[in-house]
């Protein structure tokens, strides 16, 4: 079920709060919570849930084993036999084929000729975010930053909170523990219009400016051996916005969803565009990600403390992993290594970088980001290199469809991206009157016309 | 109770707000993606319909939605009045299922035919949605004949003969007037299109109940109505006729559906969804009724030694082919050009897909 489809709009989102609010004690809210997270999840194939089910018991009983065991050699057992078994489904699913790829590929150049299998495996939705999120609990369990919960469904709650569930933020168990202990005390009226205006303004961001990107981006990249040098820029910095705006909206549309429950969700998206250097991007894109990605490995890794060179070492493996976490492609390994390289480059180069004007550091590392995405996007490396090409070496060929139209999108979508308020900013001079009612009014109906047309996409996270 | 009534005062007129967004987003969203003026009222009748004194034909350069028509109403690319020298000019006649309905735009199986025989011949798509064979006999002489065709492809829909009257020729042909049209209305009828079947068979049923409210059992065509038939078949030949007076050479494409027979439950909403538009005919009769026409055109292939390309051997069934009971998907719109193709052209690229989906252009 999308976020943006009727059928959850009308149906599922209705229903869901009017039996919450219905029901008095945090424990019946629990195991609501969850009733409708697998509902929500099952959606797309009941089967998933089966999976996901099985990831909750596995890290529910890890948490228990935290309880119990008190001897270091226990507490290693409860921290490695369930991350093993979570990461072990997580390969199985997602990586699997990739490194089939990869194997029977080294054995081709070793002179061995015979074709690689390729196993019909459906990568379950969302296993990539629900996967961090148990680990991420277990960990802090293990660490003592969070108590295990004895309560099986608070703890299930938390996993298949439908908000959050299948393209995060990856909420750790510790930044919403508070809100679910209090679950049952939670105060309808208190959140109630912060949590309906941060969903529509997530949906403006996904239905009127991602997809109605996603419309004219799309079929250039489809073409993209016949664009022109032209066509390829619209179409990498179509996309460039479409991805920003697609999950943006997704990350605000949750953050509304959860404040609609009592739940409040940590910010995911901090004007991405704004950065001015790498690092100053991974602290505003996927905020979530950046950070498990530092305290889960970076950190442990050694970080900054072995000197200069481990902790260049430390950036390229924690980026590399980063972006085969999005993907088993290439494509992403290239992205993961560019951004790690980028990073290595600033800490190198960030005395000269920073007494650089700030309008020209964010758009010159704008435009390296840019450069990063035609990895994301592409298929494969020839792609992205054939991509790359047209960008930078004068090419004729053909635009995008409706090109001035497309244009005029991205100056708009560019200039909220980059110089606009993003929805906490906007939330944080929010105030509600009656005038927004009618702005929220006008903007709900208008998001639903888009919806009903058909043409809305999936969120691109989504396939993470 | 004063209380009450402002109340609902603003909950309708934000209801209100909300349908003006909702109609000012629909508008914008159209003319940005398929370029429909923001202040027009489109409707499929009159953008892509001209009545003409004989019948109707399409539009010069109509345009609804993703269905755009050339300067001579046809749908596709511009094209010369007369054929070029080099390539012959092939004519496909038929109706929605020709025209295009489910089918992204250019993937309808006369665009996919004409870029496949691009070498060969110049393919023109000259179906209208809901024409009969009846009707295409005046469309063909005075339209589609003037262009010089060598080859006419016929692929007829029969069910038409099972509609509460016999196709008959129009009488009065217009086009329904100008009229305001929310853009919103037309956005709901498309969610109803993506209901789960269960609501759409409800609904359905209920207005096959309404049609049928007051009518006896022998409303009903229980069995194929060998009169309708006949007049399929009569109207078939008549075409042929015609087609062959103006020069060109008939093909006759039998009909093809995803209902196999004995009926099976999976095609019973397809069924169903077809009887709002022919309430007199049972489902099973409407199957017994496209097999018992194939025959009258393979007869009739037979009798006036022309060629048939049995479409129906080897598409009906294939549930996978088709969006409803008629109508190709993307999937089965190319497999029917590759069907036409290997057998309108053997030496063409469709060659090879012919031999293994088994056509044969009987003669």
């Amino acid at each position: 079920m999308l976020f943006n489809s009727l059928v959850f709009i009308f149906l599922f989102l209705p229903v869901t709060y009017a039996v919450f609010w219905m029901l008095r004690t945090a424990q019946a809210r629990y195991v609501w919570l969850t009733a409708t997270g697998y509902v929500f999840y099952g959606y797309w194939d009941a089967r998933f849930c089966l999976l996901m089910a099985f990831s909750t018991l596995v890290s529910y009983f890890a948490g228990l084993g935290f309880l119990h065991w008190q001897s270091a050699r226990a507490r290693k057992l409860c921290l490695v036999v369930p991350i093993t078994i979570d990461l072990l489904l997580l390969g199985f699913f997602k990586y699997v084929n990739f490194l089939l790829e990869i194997v029977f590929d080294a054995a081709h150049l070793a002179g061995w000729t015979g074709r690689a299998p390729h196993l019909d495996i459906v990568l379950p939705v969302g296993i990539s975010f629900y996967t961090f999120h148990t680990i991420t609990y277990i960990v802090d369990c293990y660490r003592g930053v969070v108590t295990p919960t004895r309560n099986f469904f608070e703890f299930s709650c938390y996993v298949s909170l439908f908000s959050q569930l299948v393209a995060g933020p990856i909420v750790r168990f510790r930044q919403i523990e508070q809100d679910l202990a209090n679950l049952g005390r939670a105060d309808r009226s208190r959140w109630l219009t912060l949590g309906i205006s941060f969903f529509l303004f997530g949906l403006v961001e996904k239905v009127l400016v991602a997809d109605t990107l996603a419309a004219f981006v799309d079929p250039a990249w489809k073409d993209w051996q016949d664009l022109s040098t032209f066509g390829a820029w619209q179409a990498v910095l179509g996309y460039t916005f479409q991805l920003y705006f697609d999950f943006s909206g997704y990350s605000t549309m949750a953050v509304g969803l959860g404040y609609l429950f009592g739940i409040r969700i940590p910010q995911n998206f901090n004007s991405p565009y704004k950065a001015l250097d790498p690092s100053d991007f991974w602290k505003r894109w996927h905020i979530s990600l950046s950070s498990c990605l530092r305290d889960y490995l970076y950190i442990p890794l050694g970080g900054n403390r072995g000197g200069p060179l481990r902790t260049y070492r430390n950036l390229m493996l924690t980026m590399f992993l980063g972006g085969l976490w999005h993907g088993a492609n290439w494509t992403f390994v290239i992205w993961g290594l560019y951004h790690g390289l980028l990073l290595v480059l600033h800490r190198l180069t960030a005395p000269a970088w920073d007494r650089l004007p700030v309008v020209l550091r964010q758009i010159s590392f704008f435009l390296l980001v840019v450069i990063g995405w035609v990895f994301f996007r592409a298929e494969n490396l020839t792609i992205a290199g054939h991509m790359l090409a047209t960008m930078f070496v004068p090419t004729g060929g053909s635009v995008a469809i409706r090109s001035e139209w497309l244009t005029i999108v991205l100056l708009l979508a560019g200039w909220w991206a980059m110089v606009g308020p993003n929805a906490f900013d906007w939330h944080a001079r929010f105030e509600a009157r009656p005038r927004f009612a009618w702005a929220a009014a006008f903007t709900f109906g208008a998001c639903v016309a888009i919806i009903m047309g058909g043409r809305n996409s999936p969120f691109l996270y989504f396939q993470f | 109770m004063m209380r009450q009534w402002r109340r609902w005062f603003w909950v309708a007129a934000l209801l209100s707000v909300a349908l003006l967004g909702g109609e000012c987003a629909a508008r914008l969203d159209d003319w940005l993606h398929d370029a429909t003026p923001v202040w027009a009222s489109p409707s499929r009748e009159r953008d892509l319909v001209l009545a003409e004194p004989w019948g109707y034909r399409g539009r010069p350069h109509g345009h609804y939605r993703k269905w755009r028509l050339n300067g001579f109403g046809f749908r596709g690319p511009e094209i010369a009045p007369e054929p070029s020298f080099d390539r012959d000019r092939w004519v496909i006649l038929g109706a929605s299922e020709t025209f295009g309905l489910y089918e992204e735009a250019d993937q309808e199986y006369p665009a996919v035919l004409r870029r496949l025989l691009a070498e060969r011949a110049e393919v023109v798509n000259a179906a209208m949605a809901g024409i009969t064979v009846k009707s295409m006999a005046p469309y063909w002489d005075h339209w589609v004949s003037r262009f010089g065709a060598k080859r006419v492809v016929v692929y007829p829909s029969p069910l038409f003969y099972l509609d509460v009257e016999a196709p008959a020729l129009p009488t009065d042909p217009k086009v329904p007037p100008a009229s305001f049209q929310l853009r919103l209305v037309e956005r709901v009828k498309d969610v109803y299109r993506g209901l789960p079947s269960w609501m759409k068979a409800w609904r359905e049923d209920w207005v096959i109940r309404r049609q049928l409210a007051g009518r006896d059992g022998t409303w009903l065509f229980h069995d194929v109505p060998s009169d309708r038939l006949q007049r399929f078949a009569d109207d078939l030949r008549d075409l042929v006729g015609r087609i062959r007076r103006a020069g060109a050479e008939p093909v006759l494409v039998t009909h093809a559906h995803r209902a196999t027979w004995p009926l099976r439950g999976e095609d019973e909403a397809a069924l169903r969804a077809f009887r709002l538009f022919f309430p007199r005919a049972l489902p099973a009769t409407m199957v017994a009724f496209e097999r018992a026409a194939n025959q009258a055109i393979l007869a009739l292939g037979c009798d006036e030694r022309v060629a048939v390309i049995d479409a129906a051997a080897v598409l009906s069934g294939k549930r996978e082919w088709f969006a409803d009971l008629v109508h190709f998907n993307d999937v089965g719109a190319a497999v029917m050009a590759r069907l036409l193709a290997a057998a309108l052209c053997p030496e063409s690229a469709g060659e090879k897909h012919a031999a293994r989906d088994g056509s044969a252009l009987q003669r």
